[in-house]
């Protein structure tokens, strides 16, 4: 009888120990998903103010004469169809996050051939208003860069974590899935000028 | 018995210390690699830490009155300003480096971020002059982009066109200062002290800058003075000594360039973030 109890005793404080780690594993993950939502939704607000941005932008080229109308339109209808995809912070999924870059990504594309075109008009370049709008796209896209960056740390430690024996249990047990990363747009980064003809 | 369930408990607590270390070696492994872009090029604080870190020598002897300017700034607002010049931005575009350096450093206070990081590269053999000003988190409502953007090319170019590099700054931080104080108001932080602080600013810009055009004016008769004794208190370098004197807790250096060295650091950079952030212009 005695020994029976030292037994149970035995397994019950075994079990203990193995509950208190696992509840640790659990909540390690719920707080390094957390992490990661908060960082997607990092990521939604500076590229809300870049869509916030462009009606002012618009509006400002708008008013110097002659300006194309076809750029102006393709920024528009660019804005238009990133304000539909819209990604929930639990849904955060490679095909997903892909969705989301790639509306974006048209966006910037059709805002960088704006800001060339303007340079076209050097008395709307001038102007105190426009370069006021310029420094506030900058400092967006640079916002941009760095909320995406940090998101991309967050889903890394993620996704790392929940591979990783024995957490990997703990991830399947309770669906933790793995998170999307932004993939580095083609020609957007900024690489260094290497002049090689000073190399000899 | 006893002894079988000891055993049996060592055992598993065993595993789980194995576990933690195993983790822990995963962080150290893995932490490093998602930084790194290439961490070499961009300067380290230096030991003791400082508010201006004049890398590229073109602050000259004003290093040391910014320097106390800026301190006084981050003890009455804890905001904390930083600084840098370097001769060279190693490839990096202004934007990315100045926000390297805030978000490394940690340049702000970690609940606020409150850090502003002033990034200056001369006109050099290695290409044109860059300024870039940037603002951590807790700024961007107080400092916008626009207004950086403004800053620097009306306020500071200018004279960075003519070398002028300290004037520059000085009548950069004319502005920023008092934009700075506004966000976090000095009620929310340090509850006694509400609008003293832009009276206090005010008052030890206006003696910085009086102080360093006297000593621009005495620069033909030597830029040493020895000490309290050699000068009025009407002067305005030697209010400017007493006060900075005062504000380092009465330590006394030999001459106007060496003081901030002996004074030892501000107390550290506090961990405030940054997200990208502020303005910059080239000349």
């Amino acid at each position: 009888m005695k020994k029976n109890v030292g037994c149970i005793v035995t397994i019950l404080a075994v079990l203990a120990i193995l509950a208190v780690w696992f509840v640790k594993m659990y909540n390690g993950l719920v707080s390094k998903e957390e992490a990661v939502s908060s960082a997607w939704s990092q990521v939604e607000n500076v590229y809300q103010r870049r869509m916030d941005l462009i009606p002012n932008l618009v509006n400002t080229v708008k008013g110097a004469a002659d300006f194309e109308q076809s750029t102006l339109q393709e920024v528009v209808a660019a804005r238009a169809a990133a304000t539909q995809v819209k990604v929930d912070p639990s849904q955060l999924s490679e095909e997903n996050i892909a969705r989301f870059q790639q509306a974006q990504d048209a966006l910037s594309s059709s805002l960088s051939r704006l800001l060339v075109s303007v340079e076209r008009y050097p008395d709307l370049k001038a102007t105190q208003n426009f370069r006021d709008l310029q420094a506030q796209l900058e400092g967006t896209e640079n916002r941009i860069t760095v909320e995406r960056q940090k998101f991309n740390q967050a889903v890394q430690t993620f996704n790392t974590d929940i591979r990783r024996f024995p957490r990997n249990i703990v991830a399947n047990m309770f669906g933790f899935e793995k998170k999307g990363y932004f993939e580095a747009n083609e020609g957007a980064e900024t690489a260094p000028v290497v002049d090689f003809g000073t190399q000899e | 018995m006893k002894r079988h369930m000891i055993q049996v408990i060592c055992s598993v607590l065993g595993k789980k210390a194995g576990f933690v270390s195993m983790l822990a070696a995963c962080v150290l492994l893995f932490s490093p690699s998602m930084l790194s872009a290439s961490v070499q090029d961009i300067p380290r604080p230096s030991d003791p830490p400082m508010l201006v870190n004049d890398y590229a020598g073109i602050l000259n002897q004003s290093a040391a009155g910014i320097e106390s300017l800026l301190r006084a700034f981050a003890d009455s607002t804890s905001n904390q300003i930083t600084v840098v010049t370097v001769p060279d931005l190693g490839g990096y575009d202004p934007a990315q480096f100045a926000y390297e350096i805030g978000e490394r450093w940690g340049v702000g206070n970690k609940k606020y971020n409150n850090g502003i990081v002033i990034l200056i590269k001369p006109k050099n053999q290695n290409g044109s002059g860059q300024a870039y000003i940037s603002v951590g988190y807790g700024l961007e409502g107080a400092i916008p982009d626009a207004v950086c953007k403004r800053i620097v090319d009306d306020e500071m170019i200018p004279f960075f066109k003519q070398e002028d590099y300290a004037g520059g700054l000085l009548n950069g931080l004319k502005v920023i200062l008092p934009l700075a104080a506004g966000e976090i108001s000095a009620k929310e932080y340090m509850p006694s002290s509400g609008g003293v602080i832009a009276v206090f600013v005010a008052f030890i810009l206006i003696v910085l800058v009086v102080s360093l055009v006297s000593a621009a004016s005495k620069k033909g008769k030597g830029d040493r003075f020895g000490g309290p004794h050699d000068e009025g208190i009407g002067s305005g370098l030697g209010t400017w000594w007493l006060l900075s004197s005062a504000m380092n807790g009465g330590h006394h250096g030999g001459s106007w360039g060496s003081f901030s060295n002996g004074s030892g650091s501000f107390g550290g950079f506090g961990g405030g973030s940054f997200g990208g952030g502020g303005a910059g212009g080239s000349w």
